[in-house]
């Protein structure tokens, strides 16, 4: 049995006068605060934290942050439960609950892990080889119990009890990562006076600082910045938040957990923030990432990278365990060997460069480490933890081990690699890396774009010292690029951390055993069990570039997006091509650059504040009055007003009813208005209407339809001339926007010419449509100078004056086809001139008509509407070819008359009766031939119905091949839903009033 | 003539408190004018408009006019937005620009005015408008067109301490946007450790516990729906 990890009571920076009690799996644990969920389990002897993706091999904790191949549990429960999380993340907070997840029935016991035998037959491609048939459609439905066995946590269905918000931020520098280079950077950035925003995805600064041991010079530098950085009133600092894309023009996506690391609470907290943060300059200070080599038995809980084992002593106080091997092929492990042994374990170190850093070398003998050079690990063993590794001697010609194995018993096997900066935002942007051959990885070449500065480590400067000089320097680059010239004033001296390489790494990327062959328990990607089998198999099946090596393999392709092993990767499939690293090429890096929750991009916008709505002027009326709402596009509008015990079916039809018998009253507010001003807008109506505007005199009102350039009917209303040089212009709720805007297009790019002035009106005005044959007599009961007479007001005429001291314009059009006026005040006066008219109408029956009645009596009176200008209908189409104006040319009139514009047996708007009356067709229906089987398109479909008290029955509107020639006959209606054909009748669409007497009585 | 009804009755009247030291409540506006030019008649439309009203007109479209009962924007090119707190302005403006020179609109139940003000007001808009509100760059006097949460909103600062802004917003949004302020203001501060001030806190670290008060989450429409 491997000696477990244990707590030192010297080391680390956690406070030891608070512990934290959290449970894994069930079993209660305590930690203290400071803690990451992965170092509390380490310190409570917790080795085997999860199951593999695919084979269900044990795996430990094998990173430090985000890197974190293994660690995936799930937190918390309920709805805050929080799957596929790396416990190398998670802070500890007291009363946290996490679980391991991919295993059945236990951690300790899996059953899947039958895999790990299997995995012989289990190598890439294997499901999409194995999977394939019988049926085309086998695919998927095996995807599916393969996705079950495959394993990550589950999501939970139930509703996120939190709040999540979004925030827009702006600076001039933004700093990304809280290391040496960054705070060096943000420094000398704030002194310039530049706005500065730094950002540290950890909870506190100093990035790979906070590995070097607590309590010395480190620990000066990293407070005097963070004072530096509080004192400055320019410079924010956001921890715990991390830059997740890089976007265009200096925006980036940022997500702040701002109390992920909270003990949950009954009540609902911000969880989480997303910052789209708009920087002027950039300085990616984003560190570099510990790189593995490869060799058999690599993944058993115990092997880790070498600087996390270092970073859990010293951050943590956690002394991984007692027995160590550290391997290593460059300088920066010396440290790590150094720190484990000072701390009480048994290091031996296995470098394998022959040749040796003296300086290190001797500092590792000093604190009592065994140092081996010009060898290799061979391979770990063990079965749940490493027990023993094999050292073998490393021959560099052939990158394989030889000579005889010595085993040596360890419990903590550390390895080193070498560093990848971590260039993911670069990336992002496009910005180019070359392939180093002194670090053997690629480091940033061309910034891609203007605003960005690389510093530190991600521009592949490992040691200390060149770090914060770099990102001291490229900090003031980018305050100045900024604008803010300001001076470089004097900063605090850097910490002396002697790790500057003395020899330069060696490229070790896996460990081949001495007949060139290679472990099939060698892993790159550990997330997603990508072994060097499955590449060597990649290879020999033909795949040739980085990008197809992942998608066949998988590699680089789980939650981690394989920050550790990608570069390895390349390098193995370049030893099989026999060609360069560079030559096989790197995958793209897309963003986010860490999981981020789908809450977070949500932020508050769920719910009922998802869009916003809008209201009428009427809206409280409605609401006393007892009406439903329905959703018109973005508006809401009174629906039906039911009476005790109506549905909308029963309300609607006596609403349509009786407004024929006496008078209703409708909120028509979300009419689109637009004031339309000047010297030429006669000229300009002229242009945008198919029918002609000069002639109509001030005080009266004209309907009007536009076509689109193509010819196709854009929109229709009516425009009431005020005077010689105002219009006020309505076109539909749905249509307003598109029309305000294309007007404006066309008076600002091609009519620049034209001294006319679109303003939307929209919101400046309520509108009520009072409607029915006792209108006139309601109004006339209304105090005030508004004459509504047949000879004062007639037919499409227009009067402004009071109601009952309201300012009013009344114009006296109608859209049920009775006698109507639309009246219109001001919007706060809306509420007033409703109560007013309500008032009146008691002496005469009146009636509240919501949308669904108004839109009944419309289909009665065959006005087409919106699902009838649907965009593909001409003006023919709608029979309104004669209203097109020959005797002036008007946008669309060129293109309407194309072939195909113009064929004989285009979709014609129509009426529709059933042959039974009691037979009830449904919009959307096709229309077929009478006879026959309804197979094919049909010809056409029916856009609107509605039940007309007048004609006894369901009556529909619709677009009909060949249409006006078939009034008369009898189509059938095929609902494909309900499986329903009913004959009926083509007729006009005018059902009631053909001849418009009503409205002009 | 009865005064105008607010948009917002009846949720808001009078100040409303979002968070420690930040309200918002209606500034009902006297009347709001456009006024738009033609290329050619943009200078004389404009200066017979700042003789008419006796003030000067804004030199750009970033920063307003103001004084005692008026402010101008200039909204676009050639085009003013006046808000008056006192008298009408439709009669005289147009009396002031010939109708073949320009066009006035009267647009004064179109827009609700809001002041948003104490500590945090930038920072809650910021909750939704990507523009940057920073005194340095939008000091006293700045407007901003911009969106946010979908709608058209027009924001002036009008003080720096207490920090002040009005907010132009549609009528028919008037609803909708109130209840995004109000819910976005109810958001940001739900800490654990309790409601508390929107100004922003650089460097904060949050610490665990210290529970001000304990309330639980309102159902997903807890606020009726306007």
């Amino acid at each position: 049995m491997a000696q477990a990890a244990k707590r030192l009571s010297t080391h680390g920076r956690v406070d030891r006068s608070r512990p934290l009690t959290f449970t894994f799996d069930g079993r209660t644990m305590t930690g203290f605060a400071g803690d990451s969920l992965a170092s509390a389990l380490l310190a409570n002897g917790v080795s085997l934290v999860a199951r593999s993706f695919k084979y269900h091999r044990p795996r430990g904790i094998y990173a430090l942050g985000v890197d974190e191949p293994n660690a995936l549990v799930t937190l918390n429960s309920g709805g805050r439960t929080d799957p596929n999380t790396q416990a190398t993340s998670v802070e500890l907070f007291d009363g946290l609950t996490a679980r391991s997840q991919n295993c059945w029935p236990s951690l300790g016991f899996d059953a899947m892990a039958i895999n790990d035998r299997l995995s012989r037959f289990l190598s890439a491609g294997f499901y999409y080889k194995t999977f394939m048939g019988p049926s085309r459609k086998s695919w998927m439905f095996y995807e599916r119990l393969i996705r079950k066995a495959a394993g990550m946590g589950r999501a939970t269905m139930l509703e996120d009890p939190d709040y999540y918000e979004k925030v827009h931020g702006f600076c001039d520098v933004m700093v990304v990562g809280g290391g040496p280079a960054g705070l060096a950077a943000a420094v000398a950035a704030a002194n310039t006076g530049a706005r500065v925003v730094l950002v540290e995805q950890s909870p506190i600064l100093g990035g790979g600082l906070l590995n070097e041991p607590a309590g010395g010079e480190v620990d000066r530098w990293i407070a005097e910045h963070v004072a530096a950085l509080a004192s400055a009133p320019n410079a924010r600092v956001l921890t715990r938040c991390t830059v997740f894309g890089a976007y265009d023009h200096g925006s980036f996506g940022l997500a702040e957990r701002v109390e992920d690391h909270v003990t949950p609470l009954e009540r609902a907290v911000l969880r989480q923030r997303m910052w789209t943060m708009r920087a002027r300059q950039t300085v990616l200070a984003t560190g570099a990432m510990e790189r593995p080599i490869v060799f058999g038995g690599n993944d058993l809980p115990g092997v880790m990278l070498a600087h996390a084992a270092r970073g859990y002593l010293n951050r943590y106080g956690v002394l991984t365990n007692g027995n160590a091997v550290v391997f290593t092929n460059n300088d920066s492990a010396y440290p790590v060997a150094v720190d484990l042994a000072q701390a009480g374990a048994s290091v031996t170190l296995v470098d394998a460069r022959s040749e040796a850093p003296v300086g290190a070398v001797s500092r590792a003998k000093a604190a009592n480490v065994t140092v081996q050079t010009g060898k290799a690990v061979a391979r770990a063993q063990g079965r749940k933890h490493v027990t023993s590794v094999e050292i073998m001697s490393y021959d560099p010609a052939t990158q394989q081990v030889k000579g005889t194995p010595k085993i040596r018993k360890c419990d903590l096997l550390c390895v080193s690699g070498g560093w990848n900066p971590t260039l993911h935002l670069l990336g992002q942007r496009g910005g180019k890396a070359v392939f180093d051959d002194a670090l053997s990885t690629f480091v940033p070449s061309v910034a891609p774009e203007e605003g960005f500065h690389l510093a530190g480590a991600a521009n592949g400067r490992l040691a200390t010292s060149d770090c914060i000089a770099d990102g001291s320097a490229k900090g003031l680059a980018a305050a100045q690029a900024s604008g803010h010239a300001g001076l470089d004033v004097a900063r605090p001296s850097a910490p002396d951390v002697p790790d500057a390489w003395e020899v330069p790494l060696q490229p070790v990327w896996e460990v081949r055993g001495s007949d060139g062959t290679s472990s099939n328990k060698a892993f790159v990607d550990l997330q997603h069990d990508v072994g060097i089998s499955d590449i060597e198999l990649a290879h020999r099946e033909g795949y040739v570039s980085a990008e197809h090596l992942k998608r066949y393999t998988t590699q680089g392709m789980a939650s981690d997006q394989g920050k550790t092993g990608n570069v390895v990767a390349l390098a193995l499939l370049a030893r099989l091509r026999e060609q360069s690293i560079p030559e096989i090429g790197v995958t793209t890096f897309r963003p986010p650059f860490t999981p981020v929750a789908a809450g977070t991009l949500a932020g508050h916008e769920t719910g009922h504040v998802i869009e916003p709505r809008r209201h009428t002027p009427l809206r409280q009326w409605h609401l006393e009055n007892g009406a439903e709402f329905i959703e018109t596009g973005i508006w809401d509008r009174a629906w039906y007003y039911p009476k005790k015990g109506e549905d909308v079916e029963a309300a609607y039809s006596r609403e349509a009813r009786d407004l024929r018998r006496s008078v209703g009253v409708i909120d028509v507010s979300t009419l689109g208005k637009i004031d339309v001003q000047g010297p030429d807008a006669a000229v300009f109506l002229d242009r945008i209407y198919v029918n002609g505007w000069k002639t109509l005199p001030a005080g009266k009102a004209r309907y009007g339809i536009m076509l689109r350039e193509d010819g196709m009917v854009f929109d229709d209303g009516t425009t009431t001339r005020l005077s010689d040089n105002q219009y006020f212009m309505t076109v539909t709720t749905a249509g307003a926007g598109a029309v305000m805007s294309y007007l404006e297009f066309l008076l600002q790019t091609c009519w620049t010419d034209l001294r006319v002035e679109v303003t939307s009106a929209t919101d400046q005005w309520a509108a009520i449509a009072v409607s029915g044959p006792r209108a006139r007599d309601l109004l006339s009961d209304i105090e005030g100078d508004i004459d509504v007479s047949n000879e004062a007001l007639p037919f499409m005429g227009m009067t402004e004056g009071t109601l009952a001291g309201l300012p009013v314009r009344v114009i006296r059009i109608t859209f049920t086809g009775e006698l109507g006026y639309e009246i219109y005040t001001p919007a706060g006066y809306g509420r007033d001139l409703q109560d007013v008219i309500v008032a009146a109408g008691a002496a005469h029956d009146l009636i509240s008509v919501g949308i669904e009645a108004f839109g009944a009596l419309r289909v009665e009176k065959g006005h087409f509407a919106g699902s009838e200008i649907t965009g593909r209908t001409t003006l023919d189409d709608l029979g309104m070819a004669r209203m097109g104006s020959t005797k002036k040319p008007y946008v669309g009139q060129v293109l309407a008359q194309r072939e195909a514009l113009v064929a004989p047996d285009r979709q014609q708007y129509i009426g529709l009766r059933p042959v039974d009356p009691k037979a009830v067709i449904r919009g959307g229906s096709i229309l077929h031939e009478a006879q026959g089987k309804p197979v094919g398109h049909g010809l056409g479909y029916v856009t609107a119905v509605a039940f007309s008290p007048l004609v006894g029955s369901t009556i529909g509107l619709g677009l009909l091949s060949g249409g006006r020639s078939r009034i008369g006959s009898t189509v059938n209606v095929v609902d494909t839903v309900d499986n329903t054909i009913i004959p009926v009748e083509v007729t006009t669409p005018h059902f009631y009033d053909p001849e418009g007497d009503k409205a002009r009585a | 003539m009865p005064d105008p009804r607010s948009a917002l009755t009846p949720v808001a009247i009078g100040p409303v408190k979002l968070a420690a030291g930040l309200t918002c409540e209606e500034r009902p506006l006297a009347d709001l004018v456009l006024i738009s030019a033609w290329p050619e008649t943009e200078k004389p439309v404009f200066d017979a408009v700042g003789k008419t009203l006796e003030t000067a007109m804004p030199d750009d479209c970033r920063t307003a006019a103001a004084t005692d009962g008026l402010t101008v924007f200039r909204v676009a090119p050639r085009r003013l937005m006046i808000v008056s707190e006192a008298t009408a302005l439709l009669d005289p403006l147009r009396d002031a620009v010939p109708e073949t020179d320009g066009a006035v609109s009267q647009q004064g139940h179109s827009r609700v005015r809001l002041r948003l003000s104490g500590p945090g007001a930038a920072a809650l808009l910021a909750r939704g408008a990507p523009v940057d509100l920073d005194e340095v760059v939008f000091p006293v006097g700045a407007f901003a067109q911009t969106c946010i949460h979908h709608m058209w909103v027009q924001v002036h600062r009008t003080a720096a301490t207490p920090e002040t802004f009005d907010i132009y917003v549609l009528r028919s949004f008037a609803l909708s946007f109130w209840q995004w302020l109000t819910e976005a203001a109810h958001i940001a501060t739900q800490t654990s450790r309790g409601a508390h001030s929107l100004a922003w806190q650089t460097n904060e670290h949050t610490e665990n516990g210290e529970v001000d008060h304990v309330c639980k989450k309102p159902g997903r429409n807890h606020r009726n729906r306007p």
